[in-house]
């Protein structure tokens, strides 16, 4: 075996062995792990046994399994990369709506404890309907 | 707190928001110099409407003085940018069922005294939205060349694309009721910078558009929002984009009935706090 090959198959399997353990510690979700896991299974493939490159130079119209790999991990990467782009800007639009929402609500709640304050200060008698500590109880 | 279908408007606005209560909300950004005044000046020209500051993280004292001066304010925990803030603005008003909502910068560009021009043209129910125009007849504005070169490539755009005379379509100084404001709570309003894109998209979701003119001032203290070199150009590049863009979306998706979804929050719900909360209105 060649001293590549060796260097590819370790690696292969060490990225699986760190995605796995980034699941393991809470680091990674598993919705987002399996991904990487299939890529470091088609990594090991390629490196373990050269049919499968071979097969993947084929399919692409190469000889040369080593530019076939290229392009396809290049096109994987960058797929992966607009999904992330993707989720970014969803995970923007509910960060946006969150901290809207909750400006809002906290104005409201300063406006009402400030209602409270001044309805307390001048003698009048607590609205009843107002929880003691102003938060509304669900 | 149920989840109701907030979207259907004809249902909803002759009800509850036929009293025409109007909210100015101005939305700002380290404007202390000049917040107060702002806030002053309209209730001097309408002294019953209420104030809505939208204080978008701002490290000055912005909230505060401009709470001392009459207004409510919401306070961003963070800086989000003047589309953000807005929307902030224009959900609030939908919370509290206003009927009618004014939009103005805090940095005193926009001239109090047009704001009851504005509001006399939304209340005409064949009106949705007025925009409130610098070149429209009257006003005194005289902006640097690029950004006047700017405002007529995109307003001829503007034109274009919705065959109405659209003379200013950057302004940040409109009026509008219960349904754009609903419309605007989507994920349709742009977080950074809503502009000629926006009226483009309004046009095309049905609404009826309306120029009014107004005055404006030279911004006297404070930065362009477009200042320095690449972000016009960035600007530039932005707005040809979104404008493409909405061109080619499907307009039937844009009504209220359907708001597009990118992980939008639910609409908050409306809420009843006017009984519990007074305006603090008797501050000079």
């Amino acid at each position: 075996m060649e001293r590549t090959q060796v260097l590819a198959i370790a690696s292969a399997v060490l990225l699986h062995i760190f995605v796995l353990d980034l699941v393991r510690r809470r680091r990674l979700r598993e919705e987002y792990s399996w991904l990487w896991l299939v890529a470091s299974v088609i990594y090991l493939l390629v490196a373990a046994w050269p049919p499968f490159s071979r097969w993947m130079g084929a399919l692409i119209g190469t000889s040369n399994a080593a530019s076939a790999f290229t392009f396809l991990a290049f096109l994987f990467i960058i797929l992966i990369l607009i999904q992330y782009s993707v989720r970014l800007s969803k995970l923007t639009n509910q960060v946006k709506d969150l901290t809207q929402h909750l400006a809002i609500v906290d104005s409201e709640q300063q406006e009402l404890s400030t209602a409270r304050e001044q309805a307390s200060g001048s003698g009048l008698a607590r609205p009843a309907e107002l929880g003691t500590d102003g938060h509304k109880e669900n | 707190m149920q989840a109701e279908q907030k979207y259907v408007t004809e249902e909803r606005s002759p009800t509850l928001a036929s009293d025409g209560r109007v909210l100015v909300v101005i939305p700002a950004y380290n404007e202390a110099t000049n917040i107060a005044s702002v806030v002053r000046n309209v209730h001097l020209q309408l002294p019953d409407v209420d104030i809505l500051v939208v204080d978008d993280g701002s490290i000055d004292d912005t909230a505060a003085l401009a709470r001392a001066a009459g207004a409510h304010v919401v306070s961003m925990p963070f800086n989000m940018g003047y589309g953000a803030a807005c929307q902030t603005g224009f959900k609030y008003a939908c919370r509290h069922d206003y009927a009618y909502l004014v939009q103005m910068d805090g940095d005193g560009q926009h001239e109090p005294g047009s704001v009851p021009d504005l509001l006399d043209a939304v209340r005409d129910p064949q009106v949705d939205i007025v925009l409130g125009s610098r070149w429209l007849g009257r006003g005194d504005y005289k902006g640097p060349w690029l950004r006047k070169f700017g405002k007529f490539f995109f307003a001829f755009l503007a034109r274009l694309c919705t065959r109405h005379e659209v003379t200013d379509p950057t302004t940040g100084f409109q009026a509008m009721n219960r349904k754009v404001m609903e419309f605007y709570c989507t994920e349709v309003y742009p977080v950074d910078y809503p502009d000629a894109d926006m009226i483009i998209t309004l046009d095309r979701a049905g609404f009826h558009v309306k120029e009014v003119p107004v005055i404006m001032y030279l911004n006297r203290s404070g930065q362009s929002m477009h200042a320095g070199l690449l972000r016009p150009i960035y600007y530039g590049m932005k707005m040809m984009m979104s404008i493409t863009m909405t061109m080619m979306r499907d307009d039937r998706r844009l009504t209220l009935k359907h708001p597009p979804g990118n992980g939008s929050l639910r609409p908050m719900p409306p809420i009843a706090l006017q009984a519990a909360v007074p305006t603090n209105r008797e501050a000079p």
